[in-house]
Parts: C-alpha cells; structure tokens; sequence
C-alpha cells in the first residue's frame, strides 16, 4: 500500500468514527443537563414546601383589645409600690376585657372557653409593663397579646378552608325564640346552601362505599369467623351510606355532627344553622344579634371540616369572626418570633434563644478551632518532617473528618462534662464539642490549599534570606488564605447544622430565655428545629419551617462571605 | 578528581587565591541513596560571571543550590564536602543559612516575584533585615536596586501596581532587583533566561554584564552561545561529575576532554 493510500484509508476510518463519538458527547451533556436538572428541581422542591409551609408563621393575629387597668384593682392604696403592683389581679383583667367584648357570654363553660383565646402566659406581659410604666394604671390601654394558636390557625384558614356567602335579598326573623331563631330568606339564596349541604353528604356516603368495597374486596381471603365479622362490618357500612344517601335528599335538611358547619352573620352577630330548607332556615345564636329586623345585609360562613373533626368549636369560631370583624383582632407581623425565646405556647415562641444559643456556639467553635486547626496545617505542611509519624497523624486527621458526628457528642459529654465538669447545656460545651468536629475539616483544607502554594514563592522569600517563619506567614499564608477562608467557612457551616453532638451534651434542654453568656444553658437552632418539629400541636408545623427556612438563609449568608472573601483577596493579584 | 582552579581569562590579571569567591572541595550530594553529586571540586572567581553547563540531570542546578544552602529545605538532600564563601566553610554549625542567603542571593527559573506591589517585592529582603532605618532610606534602596536591575525607567511610575502584572523579562529583571536589594556578594542564577523571548534574553544578559563589575555571578544556562557570550568561566557537568572547567575561550575551542568536546559541537545533550 502506497503511503497516500494508507493516509486516505486512515481518514476513512477517522470519518466513520467520528459520529459515534460526537454522539458520546452529545449523551455526555445531556446526561449532564439531566443531573442538573434534577438537582435544581429537588432544590426548588426543597425551598417550596419549607417556604410554602413557614410563610405562615412569620404572620401571627394579635389582640387589639381595649383593656382598662382599674386603679383600684391594681395598686387601691396608689402606693406606687412594685410589689403591690406585681401582685394585682392581671388575669381578672384580662378576662374582664374579654368579657366587655362579648356581653353575651353568661355561663361559666363559655366564658372559661372565651378566656382561652388567651393564653395564660399573657398575664406575664402584661404585668411586665405595667411594671415598667406605672403611669398606665387608671388608663385605657391596648392588650395587643397574640391570639391562642388555635384561633391564630383558624383564622389563617389552616384548620378549614371559610367559605364566605354574600347573602342575597331579605333575611326576616320569624321566631325570635332566644335559643333557635328561625329565618326566612328567599329560596335561591339558601339553595347553595342546601346543595353543598347535599353534596357533602353524598360524599360522605361514597366514601363509606368505598370502604365497604375494599373489606368485601378483602373477604375472598379470610374465611371462617373473620369473614362473618367483617360481613357484620360491611353490611353496617353499607347501611350507614344508604341512610346518609337518603338523608341527603330530604327537602329539609337537619344539619348533624357530621355535616359542614354554617354560620349566618347578621346585625352583629353570628348565629350557627342547625335546619335548612328552600324558605326557612333555622339558627342558634353563638354571638347574639344587636336587632331582630328585617335585613339584607347577611352572609353565610361555611366550614367544610365538621365541628368534631377540629380543634376549635362553632362558638370559636364565632368568636374569632367577631374580633377580627370589631377590628380586635388584626394580622401583624409575627415579631415574638424573632424576640422570644422556646415556649410551650406556640403563639409565644420565638427563634431568638435559638439564634443567640447558635451564634454562641459558633463563636465558641470558631475561637477553638480556627486558630488550632490553620496552625496545626501550617506545621504540618512546612515545618513538620515527613516521617511515619506525621504519617501516622495525618491518616488519623482524615478519619476523624469522617467520624460521625454523634461520638463527639460522646466525647464531649465523657470529656467536658464527666471529667471537667463544665456546665450543661452551655454554648461553649456545645461550641468545643464542635471545634473538635470541625477540627479536622479545617486542617484538610487549610493543607491543601498551603499546599497549591506554588514553591517557586517559597524559594524567593527562602532565596533573600527570610526565616522559614517569614516565609511562610509573610508570602505563603496570605496566598493560601482564600482556600482557607473557604475551607473554615464551610466546616462552620456544617457546625451550625449539626444537631446530634449537642444533644449529647444537653443542649435539646427546653430553655425559655434567651442565653445571655457562653455558660448559659441554651439550644442552637437544628435542634430547636428538631424539638419543634416532635411537638403535637398544628401551630409548631408552620414554625418548624420558619425555622428551617432562618436556618438556611444564615447558611446561605455564611457560604456567601465564603464566596465573597474568596472572590476579594483573590482578585488582589 | 584533581582541583580545578578557574583561571580568569586570559586579559585579566593572573590568578591568586584571594579573587576566588567560592571554593568547593569533593563535595558530594544525595538525594536519599541516589548520589547527585560525586567530589566536585571547584574555585570561582570573584567580579566575573561563571556558567555551569551540561545535559540535564547532570547536577549543575544542584551544585548551584548549595551555594546558598537551598538544598537544606529539601529534607531528603544531604550535602558532603566544604564548600567555603571568602574561606569561610558556609556548612560549619555557626553559619546560619539566612545569613547566608542575604549575602548569596539567587534568581530562578521562572520569574518568581511576591504577589505584592513592585515597590514591596524590592523592599522585603531589606525589611525583614532591617537594613533600612526610615522610610527613605527604604525608598533609596528600592530606587538603586531598580536602577541597578535596569528596571527604574519602566516602572518607576507606578511602583504600586502588582509585580505579577510585569511581562515576563520584566519580572526577571524584578528579581535580581530584589536580590541585589540586600547587597549580596554572589548571585546565582539557575537558568534565568529559559522562560524569556530573545529581546527579554538580552537585556538580562546585557544587565548581568554589568552585575559582573560588582558580584560574583553564577549561573546555569542550557545555551552554550549564552554561555559564550556572558561568561567568563565556564564549567562543564555531565552525570553529577565537574568534567572540565576554565576559561570560557578556552573551553569553548580547546576543550581538554572528549565529553566537553562532545557536548559543545551538540554531539549529545
């Protein structure tokens, strides 16, 4: 074969190739795309439901209550005196404020119920300030205290959705009985009603079915006794759904537990329908009306979730339309939660223990294992000889990075707490057993970057005369100093997220103030995260979040300094 | 080995014992158990430029190094013999090494300055020596050094702005400012050349020619025409052994050994 030949057969066989191989690379990015992709959307997916879920709790109702502070209930004598104003009846006046709002309440179930929209804790507050400002007593004041968490969630529409009606055309009161009042209206205007009402029904009816076609579903499997009991069963399903099928389509219809509340406003007040049909409707009053006349001015709230099936009842509820209507009631931002420390009342619990108990604890580790860990890089990297020893050591240096981070807790609680008795709970503990898991991070990466410190800097610091010492703090630490920054910055962050070494070590404490010195007992923030998000109550689900949602915007702030002073001292050259 | 003694050449003066700078005696040199060096036996003279050349590998950079002691960082490197500076053995336990270097500075390769400001890359050495007392004597030093390098025209307007940002022939020019800024008595330069364009190249050589009227200049070069050109001494390596030294002219036409003979014609290398 002729050289020009084996050249043109070489370009044959490139030619052919060449295909196949911008197809690996095609494949190559889109595999590449994709994982991004994925990535990205398990980020979004990430930030929207935490966002989503929290967004609520950074909103909270608060009272707007006028409340006046009897002189002669607080301090009858106007001695002035702290003690005698500390110990004045403030719950009584409380109470008498909520009273004031709603007249009506009479007996003592309901009025023990209306004094629940306060929380107890409240009192403390209150007296707080009148402490501070002893000119308020005699006055009128605001209580601006945030609702119960119930109510706070009611209102938000996270218990049920409110459904709110416009009535239309005239409400006339026929039978103003003091316990069922009955209205007549006209009947298109209550025929949406009577038609969710149905449909509600039915609903309830298909669902019975369905459960009673799974257990029949079920049946060819069993046999013997647990086939006739769940026959019992099924049959009893079925029956229920049949009643509550022909229950639906009677033309008046007797509102039961299990059907949707629906609350009628009028003149003021708010009363609960207990039957409908096309002209008529009856109603017991929860609010009593101001006036019994004739109106056009009605509207009708529909709570899908039945009164059994949630934590706040039909009066509650009447009772939160009517504050927020009386404009005693008003959305505010949620600023407790960003002051207060834990507490068991969600309404009352705030993320700034937290915060100050994280911020103490980083400062601990930071102070601990900054300095420590680039110094003990530095020797490391420069000074120390290479031998098995240091060998020996660094292997052990990259280990410990992989430790789990509940055995320092271990060691804390063995080391700190056992041997060396330091307090409980405390952020520099906490702060200590964490520079020892941030420990090594930090010399990995300060090493490696010491190490991309070109040696051609070290032989001209080396090359006129500068101690190894100058050499390196002068000319080799300020080059490595971003990868440095980068490397600390990162481990801290980590640091600020872990939660399990602290519980070792007692910081998942319920700790109702704020920590005011690196030896207070405190918590740190994933851990009051973890201690909120084992709570029962609804109202602890949005400020989890909240919480979450804090969390990561102060990692997000770390990691961009991170960036940030890498970004500044690298551009100095 | 028997010594060889550089003559200077042959218009200068003769010879006496007290022109030369350097004197090494079977100096022997290890990296680990691998020998670099086998019983060099060199005098260098002062007030002249002295190249080392040879094929790589052949211990010339490494015999440079232990002029100023740069072997010492490198902890597998062990260093036998006597080497003496003024006759004083730069080995002996009571010679520190950065005393040492502030008299015998060294230029590399690759133009290696701080990522500092010009001004500061000719101030470091005098700073951490203290040879300034004020801030003018400092400005005074970084001035001459400059002038000296041939570098204070080009850059004396902005003495602020980084050392890294110079072109390359520039920045080699730097380093020998900053290498003469603490007054050395030698300097040694390893390749200074090999990173820079023929113009760069000759202003370097240009400017050691006139470093020679004050220092005892010695230096690595892979170009025997460099060598020819700048050098007053040559000094030939070849497999860690000193094979041929003396005066350039002669080594360069009259070569005793058949290996420098070899190696200067390009018959290997």
């Amino acid at each position: 074969m002729t050289e020009s030949a084996a050249r043109s057969s070489t370009k044959a066989l490139i030619a052919a190739s060449l295909p196949r191989r911008y197809r690996a690379e095609q494949r190559f990015r889109l595999y590449g795309r994709a994982a991004i992709l994925l990535a990205i959307s398990a980020l979004g997916l990430l930030l929207f439901s935490v966002g989503a879920q929290g967004f609520s709790a950074f909103s909270i109702f608060r009272f707007d209550l006028p409340l006046h502070l009897d002189t002669k209930r607080i301090d009858p004598n106007n001695t002035g005196d702290p003690k005698v104003i500390a110990k004045a009846p403030y719950r009584a006046l409380i109470q008498q404020a909520l009273s004031d709002a709603f007249p009506d309440v009479r007996s003592r179930r309901d009025k023990r119920a209306l004094f629940g929209l306060s929380t107890g804790l409240n009192v403390v507050e209150l007296r707080k300030r009148v402490i501070k400002n002893p000119a308020l007593i005699g006055t009128d004041i605001r209580f601006t205290a945030p609702i119960s968490d119930d109510i706070d969630l009611y209102l938000k529409g996270k218990i049920t959705p409110r459904r709110f009606i416009t009535g239309k055309g005239d409400l006339v009161i026929q039978q103003p009985n003091p316990k069922i009042i009955t209205l007549a209206a006209a009947p298109e205007s209550l025929d949406f009603l009577i038609a969710h009402i149905r449909q509600s029904r039915l609903q309830q009816a298909a669902k019975l079915e369905v459960q009673a076609q799974k257990l029949r579903d079920g049946l060819k499997a069993s046999n013997g006794q647990v086939a006739a009991a769940q026959k019992q069963k099924i049959e009893q399903l079925e029956h229920k759904a049949k009643t509550i099928r022909n229950a639906a389509k009677g033309q008046t219809l007797g509102l039961n537990k299990n059907d949707p509340s629906i609350l009628l406003g009028f003149h003021g007040g708010i009363a609960k329908a207990i039957r409908v049909s096309a002209g008529t409707i009856s109603v017991k009053p929860l609010v009593r009306p101001t006036s019994l006349e004739t109106t056009q001015n009605w509207q009708a709230l529909i709570l899908d979730l039945p009164e059994r099936a949630r934590r706040i009842t039909d009066q509650q509820a009447a009772w939160a339309e009517m504050l927020v209507d009386h404009g005693y009631a008003k959305r505010r931002f949620n600023s407790i939660f960003f002051t207060h420390a834990d507490s068991r009342e969600p309404e009352l619990a705030g993320i700034a223990g937290a915060m100050v108990g994280s911020i103490l604890t980083l400062l601990a580790t930071m102070l601990a294992a900054v300095p420590i860990g680039i110094l003990a890089a530095i020797y490391l990297e420069e000074f120390a000889k290479k031998n098995r020893l240091t060998d020996f050591i660094e292997v052990n240096i990259n280990n410990l990075a992989a430790v789990p981070s509940i055995i320092f807790g271990l060691l804390g609680l063995a080391v700190f707490l056992n041997t060396f008795h330091m307090p409980r709970s405390a952020p520099l503990v906490g702060g200590l057993v964490l520079a020892l898991m941030t420990l090594p991070v930090i010399i990995i990466a300060s090493r490696a970057a010491i190490k991309a410190v070109p040696p051609s800097i070290r032989e001209a610091a080396l090359g006129i005369g500068a101690s190894k010492t100058q050499t390196v703090f002068d000319h080799v630490l300020p080059l490595a100093a971003p990868g440095i920054l980068t490397g600390t910055i990162i481990g801290l962050a980590r640091a600020l997220g872990e939660t399990a070494p602290l519980l070792m070590i007692g910081m998942v404490a319920f700790i109702a103030d704020i920590p005011k010195s690196l030896t207070s007992p405190s918590t740190a923030m994933p851990v009051q995260i973890y201690l909120w998000a084992s709570s029962a109550e609804r109202s602890w689900e949005a400020r989890t979040a909240a919480a979450i949602i804090i969390l990561l915007l102060l990692m997000i702030v770390l990691n961009l300094t991170a960036v940030f002073l890498r970004h500044k001292l690298e551009r100095r050259w | 080995m028997a010594s060889i003694t550089l003559k200077p050449d042959t218009n200068g003066a003769d010879a006496t014992s007290e022109t030369h700078k350097v004197r090494a005696r079977d100096v022997n040199v290890f990296y680990g158990a691998k020998q670099a060096l086998f019983d060099v036996n060199l005098d260098i003279s002062d007030r002249s430029v002295t190249s080392f050349i040879g094929p790589s590998g052949c211990g010339k950079s490494t015999f440079l190094r232990c002029i100023n002691r740069m072997n010492d960082t490198i902890d597998i490197c062990r260093v036998e013999g006597d080497i003496r500076l003024d006759g004083k053995d730069i080995y002996a336990r009571d010679v520190d090494p950065v005393i040492l270097r502030a008299s015998v500075g060294m230029v590399f390769q690759k133009p290696n300055p701080f990522p500092k400001s010009i001004y500061d890359n000719v101030a470091y050495g005098p700073r951490i020596h203290g040879l300034a007392a004020n801030a003018e004597e400092l400005d005074h030093i970084v001035e001459t050094s400059l002038q000296r390098a041939g570098l204070w025209a080009e850059v004396a307007d902005r003495l602020d702005e980084p050392g890294t940002g110079l072109s390359g022939g520039q920045q080699q020019r730097l380093v020998i400012a900053r290498a003469i800024a603490v007054r050395p008595e030698v300097i040694l330069m390893d390749e200074p050349c090999s990173a820079l364009d023929p113009i760069a190249t000759a202003k370097i050589e240009e400017l050691i020619d006139d470093l020679r009227n004050n220092y005892c200049i010695i230096m690595v070069t892979h170009s025997m025409a460099q060598a020819a050109r700048v050098s007053q001494h040559t000094a030939f390596f070849h497999l860690g052994k000193l094979v041929e030294a003396g005066p350039t002219g002669q080594i360069f036409t009259n070569p005793c050994d058949s290996r420098t003979q070899d190696y200067i014609t390009g018959r290997f290398g």
